[in-house]
């Protein structure tokens, strides 16, 4: 398919029967004697030349000059992550040999998460012409051909242009003054070689280049922005150059893309240094690998037009905090932890923490030890969690607190296993003690190991649940690097645990309590029921995840689970019968869990009415109606709590006086849409609540505990009634 | 008598065994993976009718990617060569699931619902398995597609196979695909008698994925 307009333009006086008045006008006006233009959609293209008249055996230079329509490009040699860059097929003509393009240096044009390299308004593309020995003076030659080029904006047109001129053949040169000054201009910026020394050395995470060289050292001094354009593919384009400088040259920190192979390698490009009034200047490298000279990275520069862009902010890594700042930052974390031990969404775990408490409390050595486990338990299961997440995020995925509850098989799993703690409670696998047939005698392990497992659920159910106090503490710290990352999920379990590690350690808390007895019985069978409520709880969650199948499917595990342990108590004494008890155990946990991979909610056909997408935000701001927004998650515990807030008569009467429209985003299940407003405004999970002013402003960020009046304040002003 | 002893310990065995069967599952279906080579990021965007497809639908089966936009004169050169249908075509017929995937933000150039979607698949005689809209480009960027076209061939075992551009000629020339060595074709044979595809890594060309 062709596109673009074709124009074939002739210099009407260029002709034959016309060729003496030409001369005279070359001659004495030193007029563009040998120039044709042409005219596509977007961009005039125009042929210039050193010479209005070549000799034989001559060598010099013409260009294409392509003036651009504002707002589009071409591009450079290497286009970048997208594009083409201009090509000449020029019409074979006797005598005449045509060179390729040299390219200027050219921009960095970014594009959202891409990168392109190219020119905007106008670029001159020199290229070297050579003419026969055995050219004959007195004659023309012909020259001419087709320019074809991808011209772009925010869409793309290839466009291409035909041009045809000639050139006189004389016995001594004639300079055409017009050509030759747009050629020099740009011979300005085309890339000289390096008088120095160009090295390259793999870093972490790609290149570091550098070149001394002294007409570069030269040229820092008013450079306004510095770069490295990579010839080949093997550089991440859009990624921030990184660059230092000295008395001897610069060297640049790159970031590498998966065409760059492993180890040493040589780098192609140009590093290009621009003034303050736009001027170029670029210097070829061909780096070699090896270690870099001394003087070219005293000092970071700072470019002053940033044209790396910033990467999406699932792989943004933050400025790194001071030391100060992570202290803070792991100070929060403790109290985050600390003040976890008031969730309800932990409460009902940390109470069989407590029951273990009463327990051990008469026995300090024990106490010590089921303590030290616990925190153990708790330290393990952020740190796994804080683990998956740090993996989750290199892999790109959207991940945010309680990610970890967006997984049906583990909620369905999670429900179980809270079951089954029910059931112990309530004394009813009391005596399958030998099931798996390990000895007895290690009640004091088999404690220990009780501790540490309460630990790990204590912090599983809390993680989602971490709360108004961490929110902001962990939307910064998650992204971190890697080991503080880490720390932070570590220090959130310490601050859990601490409480209860605190008071095994403290013998006089034991006086506090009563002796053991009877009634510690009666207190562990009480402790059944939250547990009951909490897998209650978690059916509730998967309901919205896998639908009444998910929960068929929990429910059946429940009575797998009552059938394997009954069949322990009846079968449970030959090693046979234990293995089969055991295997229908296991399949109570298992089979539900997995089922539910393939289980789905009864996806709504219609989207409901005030479903959030940033689509129904656009809309609503033109409309200049008040907005609030509620992102929310079924397993988010202080969600449901804010529920009662948002429902709150109050505010339902200001929601109809001011006409606010109220938008839900639903985050139960996984949806990288919403984990990406969540990032953008700072949440690191839910809830988050927002309320766009009527004017179309940024919106504003309310408290994650909410009351009625704070809502009804809120869009008030956002309406302007305040 | 301790509330966890070693009375629990099936339990707890129970507990270990699915919470490790869980998280590896987590971990495989989530890695990152533009390279070849890496585990395919796992990706669930709406098709043409509305129905939610993920890579996970696809266990066992080799997956084509396509990032398409039909305003682009690199796309157009595929489809009016009748290049890509016919190499659509020959995928498919093979058993090779192809996903024709559109990035294009709304209001951007490509950017498509539904029903315009399967017109043009109509009017071009694609053969696409499905067509996924995209349109806050969260699975181009998971994958890093950078043009239209940009191909990614994921083998049986969820890993990429190719990363790359469809063919080895980089224009906007109808007159130049059959010229080009068709480098999904390639793979495609490479993958089927066992080998890995070679090249399996090269530089897309085309028009920007308009993100």
């Amino acid at each position: 398919m062709k596109r673009g307009l074709r124009v074939r333009a002739l210099l009407s006086w260029a002709t034959k029967g016309l060729a003496a008045l030409a001369l005279a006008a070359a001659t004495f006006g030193g007029a563009a004697y040998a120039q044709a233009s042409a005219k596509s959609d977007h961009a005039e293209g125009t042929l210039v030349f050193e010479r209005s008249a070549a000799t034989p055996g001559d060598s010099f230079l013409g260009a294409l000059k392509l003036d651009l329509a504002e707002g589009w490009h071409v591009y450079w040699k290497n286009p970048g992550d997208s594009g083409l860059p201009p090509t000449a097929e020029w019409t074979p003509s006797p005598g005449v040999t045509f060179g390729d393009f040299r390219f200027p240096a050219p921009h960095a044009i970014p594009l959202a998460t891409l990168m392109n390299y190219g020119y905007e308004q106008q670029v001159v593309l020199p290229f070297q012409i050579q003419i026969a020995a055995d050219a004959k003076p007195g004659t023309e030659a012909p020259i001419g051909g087709k320019i074809e080029y991808l011209i772009c904006a925010d869409i793309c047109i290839p466009e291409d242009i035909e041009l045809s001129t000639t050139l006189r053949i004389a016995a001594s040169p004639e300079t055409d003054a017009d050509g030759s000054a747009i050629i020099v201009g740009t011979l300005a910026h085309i890339p000289v070689a390096l008088t120095g020394k160009a090295s390259v050395e793999r870093t972490s995470t790609g290149f570091r280049l550098a070149a001394a060289d002294a007409g570069l050292a030269g040229a820092i001094g008013t450079a306004k922005n510095i770069r490295f354009f990579p010839d080949g593919p093997e550089l991440s384009n859009p990624a921030k150059q990184i660059v230092k400088t000295g008395p001897e040259g610069v060297s640049i920190e790159l970031t590498a893309s998966d065409f760059a192979k492993a180890g040493d390698q040589n780098l192609n490009g140009i590093i290009v240094l621009t003034d303050g009034d736009g001027s170029t200047r670029a210097w070829e490298i061909a780096a070699l690998p090896g270690p870099a000279p001394a003087g070219v990275a005293d000092k970071e520069f700072i470019n002053a037009d940033t044209s790396g862009i910033t990467p999406p902010p699932a792989v943004a890594a933050a400025a790194p905090l001071g030391f100060t700042d992570l202290l803070i930052t792991l100070g929060l974390a403790f109290v985050g932890g600390l003040v976890l031990n008031l969730m309800p969404c932990v409460l009902p775990v940390l109470t069989i923490k407590a029951a273990g408490l009463v327990h051990t409390a008469h026995n300090p050595k024990e106490s010590r030890a089921h303590g030290l486990a616990y925190l153990g338990g708790v330290v393990v299961c952020f740190a796994a969690i804080g683990g998956i997440l740090i993996v989750l995020r290199a892999a790109g995925e959207q991940a945010g607190l309680g990610f970890q509850l967006q997984y049906p098989p583990i909620t369905a799993f999670f429900a179980l296993v809270m079951f089954a703690v029910g059931l112990n409670l309530l004394g009813v696998f009391e005596m399958g003690g030998s099931l798996m047939g390990v000895g007895s005698g290690l009640a004091e392990r088999g404690g220990t190991s009780g501790a540490f497992f309460t630990g790990l659920l204590a912090a599983f159910v809390g993680a989602p649940c971490v709360g108004p106090f961490m929110a902001p503490a962990f939307a910064t710290a998650l992204a971190q690097p890697a080991p503080v990352v880490m720390a932070v999920f570590v220090v959130v379990g310490i601050g859990l645990a601490a409480p209860f590690v605190l008071l095994s350690f403290t013998p006089a808390f034991a006086k506090v309590l009563p002796k053991p007895g009877r009634w510690m019985e009666t207190f562990r069978q009480v402790l059944a029921f939250p547990m009951f409520i909490t897998v209650l709880w978690l059916l509730w969650v998967l309901a919205g995840q896998s639908g009444p199948d998910g929960i068929i499917a929990v429910l059946a595990g429940g009575i797998a689970l009552g059938f394997g342990i009954w069949l322990a108590k009846k079968i449970g004494q030959g090693t046979a019968g234990r293995i089969v008890a055991s295997l229908v155990i296991l399949a109570a946990f298992v089979v539900p869990s997995v089922s539910t991979t393939w289980l789905k909610a009864e996806a709504s056909t219609e989207i409901s009415a005030n479903a959030w997408s940033p689509e129904k935000v656009a809309e609503l701001q033109a409309e200049g109606r008040v907005i609030f927004v509620d992102f929310t998650a079924r397993w988010c515990v202080t969600c449901q709590f804010n529920k009662t807030a948002l429902h709150d008569a109050s505010v339902a009467r200001a929601f109809t006086d001011l006409n606010v429209a109220f938008l839900e985003a639903d985050w139960t299940n996984k949806d990288k849409v919403i984990a990406s407003e969540l990032a953008k405004h700072g949440a690191a999970g839910v809830p988050l609540y927002l309320v766009y002013p009527a004017s179309g402003a940024a919106p504003q960020k309310l408290d994650q505990i909410l009351t009625p009046g704070m809502i009804e304040t809120a869009v008030r002003q956002a309406a302007g009634s305040l | 008598m301790a509330f966890f002893n070693r009375d629990r310990l099936p339990v707890m065995l129970g507990a270990a065994a699915a919470a490790a069967i869980t998280a590896g599952a987590l971990i495989v279906s989530t890695a990152n993976a533009a390279p070849p080579g890496d585990a395919a990021p796992a990706f669930r965007e709406a098709n043409t009718a509305g129905k939610e497809i993920s890579l996970a639908d696809f266990k066992g089966k080799t997956v084509i990617l396509e990032w398409t936009n039909d305003g682009c004169p690199f796309v157009q050169k595929h489809y009016n060569s009748q290049n890509m249908q016919k190499t659509q075509a020959a995928a498919t017929k093979d058993g090779v699931i192809w996903l024709s995937v559109i990035s294009s933000k709304p209001g951007a150039q490509g950017h498509v619902d539904g029903a315009r979607a399967d017109k043009l698949t109509a009017d071009r005689g694609a053969k696409p398995t499905h067509v996924l809209l995209d349109p806050d480009g969260s699975m181009g960027r998971a994958y890093g597609a950078k043009t239209t076209p940009h191909i990614y061939i994921i083998t049986p075992d969820g890993k990429v196979g190719y990363n790359g551009a469809i063919d080895s000629i980089k224009s906007n020339k109808v007159e130049d695909v059959p010229k080009a060595t068709n480098y999904v074709t390639a793979a495609l044979v490479s993958l089927k008698s066992g080998k890995a595809p070679d090249p399996a890594l090269t530089v897309p060309y085309g028009c920007d994925v308009k993100y």
